[in-house]
This record gives structure tokens, C-alpha cells and sequence, in this order.
């Protein structure tokens, strides 16, 4: 960056007369004693409240989404005999799922990293295309 | 020449470090209405300007550490509102094109002619000078402000930016000249106005 000539000073002495002069103009208004003691008990909650926090909702996300798939999992391996059973019997396994989950780690990643909420409407969607409707994952809460 | 901190302002600036919230409510309680009038000034609205100003003391408090007393305080706390303010204007209204100037002129024009006199003519002088340091980009804002606004020194600048006094110059000389060619087009806009 190149420095200015010093001399160029002399051509802003009209601006800084400007400047000099608003600045004059402001008024500092009274001590606002609401306000700072507002901020100041906002600060005191913010103090109490654990630093940790994103570490916890980490942790609960990552224990959230290994429960979800350890259930998925549990839930596939007990219906296979099931599915392998009426397909022997000629029966149609109604909404059996064929494809693979859509989202990657990097994807529930990105989803647990908005929120909870997110992630936990992500591993619902997988678990829709893994399933069959019927499963009993839908019908029954796994936390 | 930053005055040297008193004994009293070390004590609470190291109680405040070592988390005691009384001595940095102490510590804020002396700047509120400076970092309000300021802020007041910048943002035209008194509700924006208390959200600043209680985001900046929530922001310094988080911070405090690195607060090292190599400018003053109220520098140091400027910075922090400044930066508070870029942030909640985003980015889309961060500049202030050449057409709100021109719109500022126009409406400058119909009031001029509705109420003349000096005290007006000072305020609308002030208004306009106020919209174009907004128009500039964020760093000459940011120097004009500290400079003219905060009085603070051109090295006090440099530490509270961790810029060297050069950049401090060069920035300070840019956003003069801007200013000055803004006045121009201004003065101008007025003349053909006429």
C-alpha cells in the first residue's frame, strides 16, 4: 500500500474541519443505569451457562444418530427372515425398501451441524427408504 | 499520547480479567454514554444503537483478555462497536450507493426551501456528511471514525487495529479524498439543482 505524501494533509484540512465539527456535535446522553444493568445480568447468564455446551450437543447429536442406525440396523436384520419368508410364499413385500440411504457422513454431518432437528429429519428420511412402512421403527419411539 | 491507566483502572482491569463482573460493570459504567452518543450518532436510531452498545459490552467482556492497554479503553471498546454495527447492517446495505446521495440532495432541497436557517442548514450539512463516511468501505469508515469521532491518535489506531501506523496514514489519506470528491459531486448535484 502506498503512503501518502504528508504534504496531501494540507488538501483535507477542509474535510477534517468537516469531521472535527460533527464530531463536536455529538451528545453523550445520560448514563443509562436499565440498560447496563440489563447487559450486565445478560452477561451473568451467559457466564453461568457451561462453555461446553457445543461439545454436549455434539455428543448428543453423534449418540442420537448411532442409536438411530444401531436400531435400523436391529430392525433390518429381524425383518429379513420375515421378507425372505413371504417372498418364498409368492407374498409382495409391500414398500420394501431397495435403495441405499441417500445422505453420507459428510451429509449428517452438515445436518447435525444445523440442528438437531435436522439430523434427526435426515436419519427419519433413510430410515423411510430402508424400511418398509410397517417396520417397527415407525411405530415405536427408540429414545 | 494515551493517558497512562491509574492505578485504580489497572486493579479493575485485572479483577475484571480474573472474571469478576462487578469490576467490569465499574469499567463500563464510565463509557456507556460516550459508546452511546457514538453509536447514536452512526446508526440514527436510539433502539440500534442500545442493542450495539449492549452487544459490544457483552462482545468486550467475552474478549477481555485481549485487551492489552496499548490503546485506550474506549478505543478499544469504538472498535468493537464499530465492527457490531458492520455485522448487523449486513451485507447488502453496508455501502451507501451514489443514488441515495443524490435522493439525499433532492430531499435536502424541499426541506431547505420549507425551512431556512442556520440550525437546519448545520444538520442537514451534518446528516450528508454522515451519509457519505457510511458510503465509504468499511476500513476508511473505520479510521475516519476512530480518528475524528473517537479522537484516538493515528499510532492508538494502528494498535487497536493491529495495523501499522503507515496503513494507518494511507487508509486515513484514501478516505479523506473520497469524502472530498463525494463533497464535490454534491456540491455539484446542488449547483445544477439551482
Amino acid at each position: 500500500m502506498n503512503n501518502p505524501d504528508p504534504n496531501h494533509h494540507e488538501s483535507h484540512a477542509e474535510m477534517r474541519e468537516a469531521l472535527r465539527h460533527d464530531a463536536a456535535r455529538i451528545e453523550e446522553p445520560p448514563f443509562n443505569a436499565a440498560l447496563h444493568y440489563a447487559t450486565i445480568r445478560q452477561i451473568r447468564a451467559l457466564s453461568a451457562t457451561p462453555r461446553t455446551r457445543p461439545v454436549w450437543k455434539w455428543a448428543l447429536s453423534g449418540v442420537t444418530a448411532l442409536a438411530l442406525i444401531w436400531g435400523s440396523v436391529a430392525v433390518l436384520s429381524e425383518s429379513e427372515p420375515l421378507m425372505r419368508q413371504n417372498h418364498r410364499d409368492g407374498n409382495r413385500t409391500a414398500g420394501t425398501a431397495s435403495r441405499s440411504p441417500r445422505a453420507t457422513s459428510w451429509t449428517y454431518r452438515q445436518a447435525a451441524n444445523r440442528s438437531d432437528e435436522t439430523l434427526l429429519t435426515l436419519l427419519d428420511e433413510d430410515a423411510r427408504a430402508l424400511l418398509t412402512p410397517t417396520a417397527p421403527a415407525f411405530s415405536t419411539p427408540f429414545l | 499520547m494515551i493517558p497512562p491507566p491509574t492505578d485504580a483502572d489497572s486493579k479493575l482491569l485485572a479483577q475484571a480479567r480474573d472474571g469478576d463482573l462487578s469490576a467490569f460493570s465499574q469499567m463500563m459504567e464510565a463509557q456507556q454514554s460516550r459508546l452511546l452518543g457514538q453509536a447514536i450518532a452512526f446508526s440514527g436510531d436510539l433502539h440500534l444503537a442500545q442493542d450495539l452498545v449492549q452487544e459490544t459490552m457483552i462482545a468486550a467482556w467475552k474478549s477481555l483478555n485481549r485487551f492489552d492497554g496499548s490503546c485506550q479503553l474506549f478505543t478499544w471498546l469504538y472498535v468493537i462497536l464499530l465492527r457490531q454495527h458492520r455485522r448487523s447492517l449486513g451485507w447488502s446495505s453496508r455501502r451507501l450507493p451514489l443514488a441515495t446521495l443524490k435522493q439525499q440532495v433532492t430531499a435536502e432541497r424541499r426541506v431547505s426551501a420549507a425551512q431556512p436557517g442556520n440550525e437546519e442548514e448545520n444538520t442537514r450539512e451534518a446528516e450528508l456528511l454522515r451519509a457519505m463516511i457510511t458510503s465509504l468501505p468499511a476500513k476508511h469508515r473505520e479510521v475516519i471514525r476512530l480518528r475524528f469521532y473517537a479522537d484516538a491518535s493515528e499510532s492508538e489506531i494502528a494498535r487497536a487495529l493491529g495495523i501499522s501506523s503507515g496503513t494507518v496514514k494511507s487508509r486515513l489519506h484514501h478516505a479523506l479524498q473520497k469524502l472530498r470528491r463525494m463533497k464535490e459531486k454534491v456540491n455539484h448535484l446542488r449547483q445544477s439543482a439551482h
